[in-house]
């Protein structure tokens, strides 16, 4: 299991202006944690499913602030994690909007990242969406439960339909 | 009465740890005491595990670091099986670690230590943090995510993934660099050296109104120990170890690195579970040494590459003799990440790195192999004791951060007898106690990474235990 991995064509350079890139996929877990790696699930599932020109996808243990610069280049993005408040294998799918009234960065969640990638660069993502799914089991395991792993394939075609629905047309 | 101020957990620190200080009943602090209160346990459960498994093993240790212990690990594995790998593995290896010395550099300096260097030490605790920074900084802000990234990138790049990377392995790597990924990392290569270039304007401009803090924090006489190169330059995948003293003498030369147990020794106090390396023929705590990037920079002749270098000789001009405060640590971090950049462009430009031949093999050929390297925060030792089928028996890792131990204790006692006195607990007293281990960037569980705002309680407390005072940051 890749814990980060991103797919693009063309990445975008550490500084200057950043390329726009069609639809981002930035998924959250820990694989080593049942059901709080079915963010990184969905992430590995979505890599076969789609051509890098059409997803890009970043995925790693938690949100981190670097990744504000691939936010930076992107007009879609799609935030995955598990959720600890919804059933197991129920999904959510919500807009996420830029919040600055974080007080640190050790929970860093998508609408803070926004805030972030606006201070930063002075664009954000025209449209963001927050797709969790509920999950039960946190023990020591590689192995996602029942339900989430029905989950997965039902998120893939919400992440299907969203990228169809907002991203740029050619 | 004398009394006891404890902070616990000291934040944007790579882990876990707390800070005692001990008061006497005129409210002086005579001691301090800094406690790791974790215990990972690697080298014991290590035991029995085939050594070509300990590179992924150890890489575990430390989720900002990983590629420092899979460098570390894999040269005592190669050591273990008695091959010299091709000279292109060993330069791929070296930009493997040079772009985590970059990441995680940029992580310490812009997202953890940034917060007090551009708002104050008496900033609100809730706005220093690299969030704020984004809002109130936005260009250094930015340069610091987009130097993380770009560590993180040439990682991803080569390895194929940011976090817990495999590719190195005992013998060499597992795979040839591509010509389409060298340019890849090339083409990133000038925006990284200007950002850095743009960081370095800011901090040196910046520098004299820290002249209270540099006086203050760590700044004593101790030894320094540092990779060298066969010329005595600034070296992080493989060569010597140096030993200098505070004057700037050369004590020990060229020490070479897998003899290190003749040398260095590991003293243990019992209320931390991080030892206490010291320089051996000294004692301890005698022989107390710091490592790293102040210390790098200081016992080198210089570093190796034209704009680092222009740095270096600005950094080493500030004195005569090395640079004893470790607020300086922080100046340093910027000149190797220069200078890494630099030095990655070098090895990439050379068309010899896409050679394809990059893994010697062979069986076990020793039963004990030594692997060491220059960890971001210092140097880093693997030393592994295998059985003839190739199963570890005994393993000791001596890891940057504890070879500052010692000096980290000290500069606590330093820095708080100087801005802690009597009952009065101020948050940028507090915070400059937390800023001085902050400038070692010390990785204490490593595989926990833990910034901004964590809850912070100072604790008074008479000697019968009961508690005179607490406060709390939540």
């Amino acid at each position: 299991m890749h814990i980060i991995k991103t797919k693009a064509s063309s990445p975008p350079a550490p500084a200057g202006e950043p390329v726009r890139q069609p639809a981002l996929l930035l998924a959250c877990g820990n694989t080593l944690r049942q059901d709080d790696g079915v963010g990184l699930r969905i992430a590995e599932a979505a890599e076969r499913q789609f051509p890098p020109s059409q997803l890009r996808i970043v995925a790693g243990q938690q949100f981190t602030p670097e990744m504000a610069a691939d936010l930076a280049s992107t007009e879609l993005a799609i935030f995955v994690d598990a959720s600890v408040t919804d059933d197991p294998g129920a999904i959510r799918v919500v807009p996420v909007k830029p919040r600055q009234d974080v007080r640190g960065t050790h929970g860093l969640d998508p609408g803070a990242l926004l805030a972030m990638t606006r201070s930063l660069s002075g664009r954000m993502p025209a449209y963001a969406f927050a797709l969790t799914i509920g999950a039960g089991r946190f023990g020591y395991s590689e192995e996602i439960s029942g339900p989430l792993r029905h989950a997965v394939p039902r998120a893939l075609r919400l992440v299907n339909n969203l990228v169809a629905a907002f991203s740029p047309k050619e | 009465m004398s009394r006891t101020i404890t902070i616990d957990p000291v934040t944007r620190l790579e882990g876990h740890g707390k800070i005692t200080l001990q008061l006497d009943e005129a409210g002086i602090v005579q001691d301090a005491t800094f406690h790791v209160t974790q215990l990972r346990g690697f080298e014991k459960f290590c035991e029995g595990r085939p050594f070509y498994e300990m590179p992924n093993i150890t890489a575990r240790i430390c989720g900002i670091c990983p590629v420092s212990h899979l460098v570390a690990s894999s040269k005592a594995c190669d050591a273990i099986l008695a091959v010299r790998i091709p000279p292109v593995a060993a330069q791929l290896r070296s930009v493997l670690n040079l772009a985590q010395l970059i990441q995680s550099h940029a992580l310490s300096f812009f997202y953890l230590s940034s917060p007090d260097l551009l708002l104050g030490m008496d900033a609100p605790p809730e706005e220093r943090s690299i969030l704020h920074i984004a809002h109130s900084h936005p260009s250094i802000g930015a340069d610091g995510v987009a130097l993380r990234q770009f560590g993180q990138r040439i990682i991803e790049i080569m390895a194929g993934r940011r976090i817990h990377p495999g590719w190195t392995v005992p013998g060499g790597i597992n795979e040839p660099l591509s010509g389409e990924k060298r340019d890849q990392i090339l083409g990133m290569i000038p925006a990284a050296k200007a950002a850095i270039q743009r960081t370095l304007g800011w901090f040196k401009s910046s520098l004299e109104t820290f002249s209270a803090e540099i006086e203050v924090f760590a700044n004593f006489p101790t030894l320094f120990m540092g990779m060298i190169d066969d010329r005595g330059l600034a070296e992080y995948y493989d060569g010597a170890l140096r030993v200098i003293d505070s004057e700037g003498n050369i004590i020990a030369g060229e020490l070479e690195a897998a003899r290190y147990a003749d040398y260095i020794g590991e003293a243990v106090e019992p209320y931390t579970y991080m030892k206490f390396p010291y320089y051996k023929p000294l004692g301890y705590p005698g022989g107390t040494y710091r490592v790293g990037p102040l210390a790098r920079l200081n016992l080198a002749g210089r570093c190796d590459t034209p704009l680092a270098d222009v740095e270096w000789r600005e950094f080493r001009g500030m004195s005569p003799k090395p640079l004893l405060s470790s607020f300086h640590y922080h100046y340093a971090r910027l000149i190797e990440m220069l200078h890494a950049t630099e030095k990655i462009e070098a090895i990439l430009s050379d068309p010899s790195i896409l050679d394809k031949h990059v893994r010697a093999t062979a069986s076990v050929n020793n039963l004990e192999g030594v692997g060491v390297a220059e960890a971001p925060r210092g140097t880093l030792i693997h030393h592994y004791k295998v059985d003839e089928n190739g199963l570890i028996t005994w393993a000791n890792l001596v890891i940057a951060t504890g070879h500052n131990n010692a000096a980290m204790n000290r500069g606590i006692l330093q820095t708080a007898r100087h801005y802690v006195q009597g009952d009065h607990i101020a948050e940028g007293m507090l915070n400059r106690v937390e800023a001085v281990v902050r400038t070692f960037d010390p990785c204490l569980s490593c595989s926990t990474h833990a910034m901004g705002q964590m809850p912070l309680s100072i604790e008074l407390r008479a000697p019968d235990g009961t508690l005179v005072r607490a406060v709390r940051r939540d």
